[in-house]
């Protein structure tokens, strides 16, 4: 490989992206270096010394050798690159003396005012900047996305000459006897955007004084030998307009001007008239046939100028394109008017600029030309946006930002797509041959791997990356997290060129970790449902199994999506499906992972914690089934004696809950005993319940001592037999004098209210009848409590009933009922 | 009997609060319809009777020899 490198007199050293750039004159300056990360490699602005022929020059980029190596003098350069004066890697960018750029880079550029002439290759397939987007790709001479990445190109020229013919360009582009043409095709990104500004859409023009620069605009051509195409008009004006919009001058043939305030159309941005902006409209009109319209326009000032084109269907569909040239060479990608763009002005912006400005410090990278294939057009992940529809991409232009054009016919293509880390996801791409509709069934894939940061490509399968073809030429790829992918497709144009091209339709599922962007420029519907179910646990509390659940006793909600809420999914039987909304009218996944959880369970049922209550789902196809929720039954109520006694001359029933305690020690020092009858069992249910934690009782025959007949009886005679009251029960609460002592009442009475017995307070009530302790009105508030030194019994001979609402008595209660 | 009353209704969605009981209670049968719920029910008596010795203390002397009476059963 030749390396070269040219200067002459005080010219300063200019960067060069590929072969079709052209360096403009620049004026000698200052050595500046950058040590500031990534790694650059500057180019000096003084005389460096001997650069003609500099062979050494990819030598001197190497890692680890001083960088003003590269103009053959140190010495003179004198400053230091990369903090030590070595040059720490070969990450080449082309630093452009723009005003906005270097301010928004604090001034690195320490510029002249006036730019670096970049100019493009003027081919019709050449693959424009606007492809890209912007990317960073450090010092990295694997991360380019040339075909053969063993011929990175290194060498490059650096000139003050106007023409590309001073380049050596047998370093960039080859021949490729096999195709018979001579294609050079190494792209860059150009400048770290600032904020506001869009470096795909910049492009430098110069050679022109001030007020002689000449730009052709907007050659618009009918494509007619598509069917359906459309019938187009673009319109469009030239001249200048004032910034109210008043019309300053106007020119060409097609001379009638109109101004906007707005910028839709031609705007002049004078960068150095801080965002003071004057429309500027352009005219052309092109009918149905087949028109090539050339309208000039000659800024009179250097400064940013963008150009609005509009398309108007008439009717049916199709592309026209439109470009800008600049002294008879496009200088801007095609401009596509498809069905989406109808009546939607699309804008391109290029620089107009004056020579012989000062721009010292020029930064470059350079990736290598393929070498072998007609065309190598390399994607970088951040690429575009939304295709348009699948149907309209045949035949037609495709959206230049997701896709290629492949000139010629038989001529091989490559397209390389390169998935950062991180990605993890599918999509689909799928090849055209984009004049007869039909697909290039002759496409061939193949794969390269490599875990982050290695070094080294490896061709095949990778276990973490598989790509299939599913269906014709539509590939689904899944990728690895922890690795970096590069497909490359490839295959030959047919006749009238051929187009890769991105499948609508599908979605990318994964964004940048580092852009926080899509990594896949495909936007598309995708649809898809989540399916699950409700199970209950088994009976040892284990989250498996599929004992159904009536769907009464539960509900799963679902997400429904970004901004969204939850709505209830479709239950049957056990089962649950999500739908996009509450109506299960759309499917459509509009995110990568949805959330359902498990809500209005029945009271006798809880999420069991063997289960979560919420799942998040990551969509990956049309039914992404979930693992299913478990819930476990409630239990049966149960009673509890504290510090006390259960005693029954029968049996004792009460299911408790798995290690549950029917007696309990509060202040006692141990839990009672719980006594049953020689005929009755005690039964504390199958659930685990227990008697206490000392686990005593007794099988007795138990009855009360020294009491013959009812207890009521009994008592009453042990009270002395009081004489009935005559007046009644007294409805006053039971701490009131009207109760102290004993009173013996024959008949049913009811207590109401709240009783609270001081500890003076000594009440007996003997009643022969029922007693009834509050009522069922809602708003019953009856509470009995008795402090400590008081004594409250009551002792009926019928029931003894406390109502629903009674939560809390204190005292003794005893019936023979 | 000792009827402790409940309004539990599960169809309605309602359920019962605990019944809290000092002292002691005694009849023939009993009747304790609280139900809180079948969660709740996992952990919480419906029913929570706590004995109160001082009532023992405090109370008219008539009730003072009422007491149990055990007798041994063959094994």
């Amino acid at each position: 490989m030749k390396k070269t490198l040219s200067l002459t007199g005080l010219a300063l050293a200019v960067a060069v992206v590929f072969s079709h750039f052209t360096a403009g004159q620049v004026m000698a300056g200052p050595c500046y270096c950058y040590s500031g990360a990534p790694p650059y490699v500057w180019v000096c602005g003084n005389d460096c010394g001997d650069f003609g022929g500099d062979d050494e020059m990819e030598d001197d980029l190497e890692p680890g050798l001083p960088c003003c190596d590269v103009f053959g003098d140190s010495v003179l350069c004198g400053m230091a690159c990369g903090g030590s004066g070595i040059c720490t890697g070969a990450h080449w960018r082309v630093f452009l003396d723009n005003p906005p750029y270097q301010v928004a880079n604090s001034g690195v550029f320490l510029p002249g005012d006036e730019d670096v002439i970049g100019q493009p290759p003027g081919r019709v397939d050449f693959l424009p900047f606007e492809s890209f987007g912007y990317t960073d790709w450090v010092g990295d001479d694997e991360r380019h996305f040339c075909y053969d990445d063993q011929d990175k190109v290194w060498s490059l020229d650096i000139t003050r000459a106007a023409t590309e013919e001073a380049y050596d360009e047998a370093n960039w582009c080859t021949f490729s006897s096999s195709w018979g043409s001579r294609m050079c095709r190494d792209f860059t990104s150009l400048l770290e955007a600032p904020t506001g500004f869009y470096p795909p859409l910049l492009y430098t023009l110069g050679g022109a004084q001030p007020g002689s620069l000449t730009m052709s605009l907007m050659r618009t051509v009918k494509i007619n030998s598509i069917a359906g195409c459309y019938t187009t008009s673009v319109y469009g004006y030239y001249g200048r307009c004032s910034n109210d919009g008043s019309s300053m001058d106007a020119h060409g043939s097609l001379s009638n001007v109109y101004c906007y305030a707005s910028s839709n159309m031609l705007t002049h941005d004078m960068y150095t008239g801080a965002g003071v902006v004057n429309p500027i409209s352009l005219w052309a009109q092109i009918n149905n046939t087949t028109v090539t319209r050339t309208v000039q326009f000659t800024p009179r000032e250097a400064g940013y100028y963008t150009f609005g084109v509009t398309a108007a269907a008439t009717s049916g569909t199709g592309l026209d394109e439109s470009y800008i040239t600049y002294n008879g060479v496009q200088v801007n990608s095609d401009i596509y008017f498809g069905p989406e763009k109808v009546n939607v002005p699309q804008n391109i912006t290029v620089r107009a600029s004056a020579v012989g400005r000062v721009a010292n410090n020029v930064v470059l990278r350079v990736y290598k030309c393929s070498w072998d294939n007609q065309g190598v057009h390399t994607y970088p992940e951040n690429i575009g946006t939304k295709v348009a529809p699948e149907q309209t991409i045949i035949g037609s232009y495709p959206d230049r930002v997701t896709s290629a054009f492949y000139n010629g016919t038989g001529g091989r293509y490559d397209f390389n797509w390169y998935f950062r880390p991180n990605f993890s996801g599918r999509t689909y791409v799928r090849m055209y041959n984009g004049h007869n509709g039909a697909e290039d069934t002759r496409t061939n894939f193949s794969l390269k791997s490599r875990t982050s940061g290695s070094a080294t490509w490896s061709g095949g399968n990778d276990p973490g990356f598989s790509l299939s073809n599913i269906m014709n030429n539509y590939f689904s790829l899944e990728a690895s997290r922890t690795k970096e992918y590069w497909l490359n497709i490839n295959g030959f144009a047919k006749s009238g060129g051929s187009y890769f091209t991105i499948v609508n339709g599908f979605r990318p599922f994964d964004t940048s970790a580092e852009y926080d962007t899509f990594y896949l420029p495909v936007k598309g519907a995708m649809n898809g449902t989540i399916t699950g179910s409700v199970y209950q646990v088994q009976p040892d509390g284990s989250c498996s199994g599929t004992t159904a659940v009536t769907g009464t006793n539960w509900t799963v909600e679902c997400d429904t999506g970004p901004g969204g809420s939850f709505v209830p999914a479709q239950k049957s039987g056990s089962n649950y499906a999500c739908c996009a909304d509450a109506s299960c009218s759309s499917t459509e996944v509009v995110q990568d992972t949805y959330t359902v959880r498990l809500t209005g369970l029945g009271m006798d049922w809880a999420p069991a914690s063997c289960s979560t209550s919420t799942k998040v789902v990551t969509m990956t196809g049309m039914l992404n089934e979930v693992e299913p929720f478990f819930i476990r039954g409630g239990a049966d109520p149960w009673f509890q004696a504290v510090d006390g006694d259960v005693a029954s001359g029968e049996g004792i029933s009460c299911a408790l809950p798995a290690g549950s305690y029917l007696l309990s020690p509060n202040g006692a020092n141990t839990s009672g005993v719980v006594v049953y009858g020689p005929g009755g069992s005690l039964s504390l249910g199958e659930a685990g319940g227990l008697i206490s934690e000392e686990g005593w009782s007794a099988q007795s025959v138990l009855k009360p001592k020294g009491l013959g007949g009812d207890k009521f009886d009994s008592i009453k005679q042990l009270l002395g037999n009081p004489n009935p009251e005559t007046g009644g029960f007294p409805t006053s609460n039971l701490n009131s004098s009207q109760h102290d002592g004993v009173h013996y009442y024959v008949g049913d009475i009811t207590i109401l209210g709240n009783s609270n017995l001081n500890s003076n307070k000594n009440v007996v009530i003997l009643v022969n009848g029922m007693v009834t302790i509050g009522t069922e009105n809602a708003s019953d508030n009856t509470q009995i409590s008795v402090d400590e030194g008081g004594f409250l019994a009551i002792i009926a001979s019928g029931a003894i009933r406390f109502s629903s609402r009674i939560d809390h008595v204190e005292g003794v209660f005893i019936t023979d009922g | 009997m000792i009827d402790i009353g409940s309004r539990y209704d599960q169809a309605g969605g309602v359920v019962d609060e605990q019944f809290m009981g000092e002292g002691m209670f005694a009849a023939e049968s009993f009747s304790l319809g609280r139900d809180l719920g079948g969660v709740t029910n996992l952990t919480v008596p419906a029913e929570k009777f706590t004995y109160r010795p001082d009532f023992i203390l405090n109370s008219d002397k008539a009730f003072w020899f009422s007491s149990l009476y055990w007798q041994e059963i063959a094994p």
